[in-house]
Order: structure tokens, then C-alpha cells, then sequence
């Protein structure tokens, strides 16, 4: 799956989400999933929306590592 | 005008997650490692306020375990952290730590806090809307007693009376802190009243605190006060010899007194009860890992070696290590000897100086 399929998924899962405060579209891969608006409940609730798409879900100790839409997308290209 | 030293000072503080049932030794810890603190060249043992809940329970007065410290130690400075000041009248607090300053030869310090659980001020109903007022002003009139100058307020026939406060402290003045865990304005408000500071990382980063420090500083200076003030930073601590095994040692018991203090976290206690089963673990274990890796000081020395320096790149002039989050009391004793090499540590790298 290439990068930028990856990246329409995401996009499709982030427009679900209620807790978002900014235009999905304008979502780049410098984004800050703080800037997005998950809080720690949040994020695990798109992480599980993350899982039922590519069966993958981080261990814990990476997922607090991710910071960027990019380092999702990173650790899913690396993963799939 | 001076320099900041190269190494933040060390401090303890406690929080003890305990039940409220009868036990014996429940204050073991804090007598053991408070003297282990003294003897060790640690700067302070904080102690909080906290009220009818596990969390921190056992601590419902600073300053009664004041008293116990000023008879057990010789050097180290005793230090309410904090006195939630609308729980008190000024003048108990005067009194009482004017006392605890006698018995221990001028050893007080103390870090005053708004307060903010609608429960606690069951003891003072009637000042809670006023909180913040009421802190500010009572801080003034503790500081006025301090030095031995009056109070005046209401007897018991509705006259208006000057008292004075018997005994008199041994400090002619009381180094004051705030407690400065919320917005930038509080530290600011502290910069601008000349007071020192005792924050927590809890959910911000070390950059977000940079900030906070820097406004600080800036209204300290504007408002003319002399020095920068002193910055204390308390952070969850356990130090032991491996990285891999001490992260393995705190996780369980650091996942239990996370989900005992839920109801301060952002996430409040009713919401984190109703959440699944997976959910509610996968949440504690990345609350764990967050702390874990960016806000407490856990691991080897060398692997905390860095927080330390970042909190002190960020500001910080003392850190004060919450060590009773959980672990057994032999085990964070023997931890204690790891920190305090940490303690004695320098960075590893110290930037050049032009």
C-alpha cells in the first residue's frame, strides 16, 4: 500500500471522528495529533478505527512516540 | 546578580496512595526516607495537604508531619507543599508553623495553594467561590504575623481586635511559594508577588513549562524583586540500576495509583469507570508510557540523567521526587542510594561557554 493510499485512508477514519477541530482536508503530515484535538481518549478511539481498517494497533510505547500524522503513516507503511 | 547552579537541588515529596483502614507503619516510609534525605544533603521534604481520598490521604495537615520532621532531622528544609490556604484561618497557619519553625532552629518553608476539589471545602464551604482572593489575602496576612506584626479581625462579640502570634518564628521572614499547577497567569501572578514556585509536569511538556517559567521570570523582574526565585518541579521518581528492569518494577504499581488519581486527571473518574475493559487498560497503560518516557524521573542514572537536565535547561531549580506512588518500602529505599547519585550528578555534557 503506498503512501499516499495510506494517507486517504486516514483521512476517510478522521473524518469519523467527533473530536476533530480542524478541516480533515487541511490535515498535512506535519500535524500534530494535538493540533488535531485527540486527547489521550481520543487518539485511542481513532487508533481502534485505525486497527479495524489495517489490523495493526502499536504498542503503547511507540504510540506515545507518535506525535506527527507522519509517524502513523510511517509506522503503518512499515507495518502493512 | 546570581548564577544558576549547574545541577538542580533534589528534594523529597509525598503523595501516598493509602486506604483509609487502620495499619501500622503507614508513616514508615516518610520517616525513613526523610532521614535518609536529611543525611544526604537533599534540600526539602515537602509535604502535602490532601483530604478524603487515597490519594495523598494520610496527609490531611502539612503541619503536623512537619512536627514529626523537626524533631527526626537536623539540616534538611521542612516544607508545606502545599497549605491549601482557604482551608485555614491565617492565623492557625501562623501559629502552627511558627512552632514547627521553633522546634526544628528556622527550618520552614511554605508553598500555598488555591485548592480546586469542591470536596475539600467542605471544611470552608463559604470560601470556596473566593478562592483565589482569599489565598492571596491570606498569604499577606500570614507573612504580616510572621514577622510579628498584628492581625486584625473579629472576637467573639463582634468587636474588632488586634492579636499577635505567640510563639514568634525563628526566620524573621517566611519564604513563600505558590502552587502554580494550572494557566500561565498563576505564574505570572507569583513572578509579579515575588514568590518562589512549585509546579508539576503532569500532562505538559517540558517546552510548555519552559514558557510558563520564562513568563514567570519576566513579571518577577518587571515588578523589581530581587533574584530569580526559585522554580521546584515536582517528578514522579524511582531510580534504580537497569532501565529495562526499573520500567518493568513501576509499571503495575504506577498503573494502580494512576487509576486511583483519575479523578485529577484530565479524564475524570466516572468517565474512566465506564470505559470497557480494554479500553480502561489500553488507557492506563498509555497514560503509564507517557509519564513513563516524557514527564517522570524513572530508569537508570544515566538514562535520567537527561530529564534532569532538560527540566533545568527548562527552568527548574529543584527537583522534588514523589517517591510513594506505589513501590515497596525496601525497594524504594534502595532506590533512594540511586538517587541520590543522581543527586550528586553533573550533566554529562556541559554546553560551551563562549
Amino acid at each position: 500500500m503506498t503512501k499516499e493510499a495510506i494517507t486517504d485512508e486516514l483521512r476517510g477514519l478522521l473524518r469519523n471522528q467527533k473530536q476533530i477541530k480542524v478541516d480533515v482536508d487541511a490535515i498535512t503530515l506535519d500535524t500534530r495529533f494535538d493540533q488535531i484535538g485527540f486527547d489521550s481518549l481520543s487518539i485511542l478511539d481513532f487508533m481502534y478505527d485505525v486497527e479495524g481498517r489495517f489490523d495493526v494497533f502499536p504498542e503503547m510505547s511507540e504510540l506515545v512516540k507518535m506525535e506527527k500524522v507522519r509517524d502513523l503513516i510511517e509506522y503503518l507503511e512499515a507495518q502493512i | 546578580m546570581s548564577s544558576r547552579a549547574t545541577w538542580p537541588s533534589f528534594s523529597l515529596l509525598y503523595f501516598a496512595n493509602a486506604p483509609a483502614e487502620a495499619e501500622i507503619g503507614k508513616f514508615d516510609l516518610f520517616r525513613a526516607s526523610s532521614r535518609f534525605a536529611d543525611e544526604h544533603d537533599f534540600e526539602a521534604v515537602w509535604i502535602p495537604e490532601r483530604h478524603f481520598h487515597a490519594f495523598g490521604g494520610i496527609f490531611p495537615n502539612p503541619s503536623l508531619m512537619a512536627v514529626v520532621l523537626a524533631e527526626s532531622t537536623r539540616r534538611i528544609r521542612i516544607r508545606a507543599g502545599s497549605v491549601v490556604m482557604p482551608l485555614h484561618h491565617p492565623v492557625r497557619v501562623a501559629e502552627e508553623w511558627a512552632v514547627v519553625d521553633n522546634l526544628s532552629q528556622g527550618r520552614v518553608d511554605i508553598a500555598f495553594a488555591v485548592g480546586w476539589n469542591p470536596n475539600d471545602f467542605i471544611i470552608a464551604p463559604e470560601r470556596y467561590k473566593g478562592r483565589h482572593r482569599v489565598t492571596m489575602e491570606g498569604i499577606e496576612a500570614v507573612r504580616r504575623m510572621w514577622r510579628g506584626e498584628t492581625f486584625e479581625g473579629e472576637n467573639g462579640e463582634g468587636q474588632r481586635v488586634k492579636i499577635k502570634v505567640h510563639p514568634l518564628p525563628l526566620q524573621p521572614e517566611l519564604n513563600v511559594w505558590l502552587t502554580c499547577s494550572g494557566g500561565v497567569a498563576r505564574f505570572r501572578e507569583a513572578g509579579a508577588a515575588g514568590f518562589n514556585i512549585i509546579t508539576a509536569l503532569l500532562f505538559q511538556k517540558i517546552d510548555d513549562l519552559r514558557e510558563k517559567i520564562a513568563a514567570y521570570r519576566e513579571a518577577r523582574a518587571q515588578a523589581g524583586h530581587d533574584g530569580p526565585g526559585q522554580v521546584t518541579l515536582m517528578l514522579h521518581a524511582y531510580v534504580g540500576t537497569d532501565e529495562a528492569r526499573v520500567k518493568e518494577a513501576v509499571r503495575a504499581p504506577f498503573k494502580r495509583y494512576l487509576e486511583s488519581s483519575a479523578d485529577l486527571w484530565q479524564v475524570g473518574e466516572a468517565r474512566l469507570m465506564d470505559l470497557s475493559e480494554r479500553k480502561k487498560a489500553d488507557m492506563l497503560e498509555f497514560a503509564f508510557e507517557r509519564y513513563y518516557q516524557q514527564t517522570a524521573l524513572m530508569g537508570s542514572v544515566e538514562s535520567c540523567r537527561s530529564m534532569v537536565a532538560a527540566v533545568h535547561a527548562a527552568g527548574v531549580d529543584e527537583v522534588a521526587c514523589l517517591i510513594d506512588f506505589g513501590l515497596p518500602f525496601d525497594q524504594i529505599m534502595e532506590g533512594m542510594h540511586h538517587l541520590d547519585v543522581l543527586r550528586r550528578a553533573q550533566p554529562s555534557s556541559q554546553p560551551s561557554t563562549p
